[in-house]
């Protein structure tokens, strides 16, 4: 009886058996996840600046150190980065923000601007997107400095800003990081 | 009544198994079945496990996909299958695995000659446990993005892991009371090879419509991962230093605990048999070699304000980034601390109520023996275990039969969230003196294990020296 219940129990655990699988597809593993992310903000009334001619331009410049980039793991798997902005102006000035990048040899990797019109009688909404792909994306990648200008227009009329000028300039931006994680 | 309680059961079911053994649970011809009930029944004047072969044990598990789900050679694009893995399962899919090797065992009766109604028996086990739920939300947010979750509240306390590696020494004593009570008590002393915990997690991370930019992005962070008996191996340069370590810590060089097993036997009637026992109700006090890694803070991050920050700080955006890139540092950094802590081992509770009929028919009168053993027994076992979120839950309906004196065999049925239809047969058969046993579950997988949402398999073999019959 014996003899024929140990080959029939090895034949079922010979028999049982890992069919039909295939562990190297690991390998293709690509998984795709988008983040979006705030980027710059503000919000200015038309009284903080200060132009008593009305003909005058005021530029207003800040910049800050940016090596988020630089990350090993963003250099590795980020393939595609959009940033859009979205600028509101209800100041009777024409504005224009330049966005410029540099590298860390203070090289500049790359510029934009967005050029937003007076808001005199109603508010003007001004959008604008970036797209980093391909060699604009490696020159994203080697950027370690950004700095933001924004330049306020003479007044077409030459009416001066002051304590009682209404109206704001406000900014929201936002990036998109397009990622692409596989295991190459 | 019963019937209904089964079925109200099957309705419900949420069973889930994990380092089940069913078809060991009472199966009194095996002296390993005293480490899963102390007070089972066996008969024996003494018993001696082969060393390192007595009880060889494996378990994997996984309730919510299989290895087919996600390896199957189908032409289906890996990652298709990925994400229908990822999108079918919910944070509590747990993955477990199991193994426990005996490395010595043996036991003895004890009593007056004439009554040796008590059974000492001892040994040396090692274990292996590993258990961790499916961490959906970071699951998700690593697949997607936060691009399309604007709002929805991602949940860190979804990461919930737990492993050890342990070697166990145990004295366990059963009493035969009487003819209707039998139990037993079993002690352990644990000593812990490897341990890692990260069970008690909280926190989220969510992306809100903002009011100044375009997003919120509110970080709430409280995470921690404990271990001990890990750093020091890292240090090592060679994986059989690491060995030579580790079996340094099997007999009271690791971190120490204690436990308890108890259990029962009990005869209503002749017939019928109801068992009940509670494993592992223990704890290792981890003191030596402990790291504990943390992560913890909240913040909420809407953008940089440049230019003229409106608060009147006279900030530059350069200062206002570096803060932000503070927090961020102190929020994301690893606070490494060596603490204390104690984990619990995953209690177990077995339990069984079965019925045993029909003798052997004697040839020479056509009758049955009166002193004989009854051949079948049917019944029903209940088994639950411990783990972080709630108990995992299995039901067996078994048959019992002796085939003949030397060969028997128990077949079993178990529903748990594994699968509704597992079915196992072990056997254990007694040449003279040597006991050989195996048992393996999942049977009707068995042509392809890969689609087989759990398996198991022990063997063993014992020398025994059977009670001689009244």
């Amino acid at each position: 009886m014996l003899k024929r219940i140990f080959p029939l129990l090895l034949l079922i655990l010979t028999t049982s058996c890992v069919e039909d699988v295939d562990f190297e597809q690991a390998e293709d593993l690509s998984i795709s996840p988008v983040l979006e992310a705030s980027l710059i903000f503000f919000d200015f009334s038309a009284s903080q600046f200060q132009e008593p001619t009305g003909t005058a331009f005021v530029v207003e410049q800040d910049e800050l150190e940016l090596d988020f980039f630089n990350e090993e793991f963003i250099q590795d798997n980020l393939v595609k980065a959009e940033f859009f902005f979205e600028v509101r102006n209800t100041i009777d000035r024409v504005f224009r923000a330049d966005v410029i990048m540099y590298d860390v040899n203070g090289n500049v990797t790359h510029m934009f601007d967005i050029l937003v019109t007076a808001g005199a009688t109603s508010e003007v909404t001004e959008t604008h997107t970036e797209v980093f792909e391909d060699a604009l994306l490696d020159q994203l990648k080697n950027t370690t400095r950004m700095e933001l200008i924004l330049t306020m227009f003479p007044s077409i009329s030459g009416i001066p800003l002051d304590d009682t000028s209404i109206g704001t300039i406000k900014m929201r931006s936002k990036a998109t990081l397009f990622f692409e994680i596989d295991t190459q | 009544m019963k019937k209904i309680s089964i079925i109200i059961v099957f309705v419900f079911c949420c069973f889930v198994q994990a380092q089940n053994k069913q078809l060991l649970y009472n199966f009194t011809d095996i002296p390993q079945s005293l480490l899963l009930n102390p007070g089972a029944e066996v008969n024996f004047q003494w018993h001696i496990g082969i060393p390192l072969l007595s009880q060889i044990h494996l378990n994997a598990g996984a309730s919510g996909t299989s290895v087919y789900d996600l390896f199957a050679d189908n032409g289906i694009d890996f990652n298709e299958k990925l994400r229908r893995v990822v999108y079918s399962m919910d944070k509590n899919d747990f993955f477990v695995v199991n193994q426990q090797l005996e490395i010595f065992s043996g036991g003895f009766a004890i009593g007056p000659s004439y009554k040796k109604n008590k059974y000492l028996s001892f040994g040396l086990y090692q274990e292996t446990d590993i258990h961790f739920y499916f961490p959906k939300d970071y699951a998700v947010l690593a697949y997607e993005g936060n691009q399309t979750n604007i709002g929805r509240v991602f949940d860190l306390s979804d990461l919930n892991a737990k492993g050890e590696v342990i070697s166990v020494l145990h004295v366990g004593l059963m009493t035969k009371l009487n003819e209707k009570w039998t139990y037993g008590f079993r002690g352990k002393i644990y000593s812990s090879l490897l341990n890692f915990k990260s069970t008690n997690n909280r926190g989220s991370f969510v992306t809100r419509e903002g009011t100044e930019n375009f997003y919120d992005h509110t970080f709430d962070v409280d995470l921690a991962f404990q271990t001990s008996g890990i750093t020091s191996l890292t240090d090592l340069n060679t994986s059989s230093e690491a060995v030579k370590e580790l079996r340094k810590r099997v007999l009271f060089g690791g971190n120490l605990g204690l436990g308890l097993d108890a259990g029962f036997t009990y005869h209503p009637k002749e017939q019928w048999t109801i068992t009940g026992s509670i494993q592992d109700l223990g704890f290792i006090h981890h003191t030596k070699d402990v790291e504990t890694y943390e992560l913890n803070g909240q913040y909420t991050f809407n953008g940089v304000n440049p230019l003229f920050p409106n608060d009147g700080s006279g900030q530059t955006a350069e200062e206002y980034w570096q803060e932000i890139e503070e927090t961020f540092e102190d929020l994301f950094e690893l606070d490494t601390i060596s603490k204390k802590y104690v984990s619990w081992r995953s209690p177990k509770l077995n339990s069984s109520v079965s019925y045993k009929y029909g003798k052997k028919v004697l040839k020479e009168c056509n009758c049955t023996a009166d002193d004989g053993d009854y051949l079948n027994e049917v019944g029903l076992q209940m088994y639950a275990i411990g783990r972080p979120r709630s108990p995992q839950l299995a039901l067996s309906a078994f048959y019992y039969r002796r085939i003949f004196n030397f060969l028997s065999g128990k077949v079993t049925y178990t529903v748990d969230s594994f699968s509704k239809t597992n079915v196992g047969l072990g056997i254990s058969s007694h040449l003279g003196n040597i006991n050989f046993y195996i048992m393996a579950d999942n049977l009707l997988e068995y042509q392809n294990l890969a689609k087989a949402n759990s398996a198991s398999v022990q063997l063993g073999l014992n020398y025994i020296f059977p009670e001689a019959k009244k």
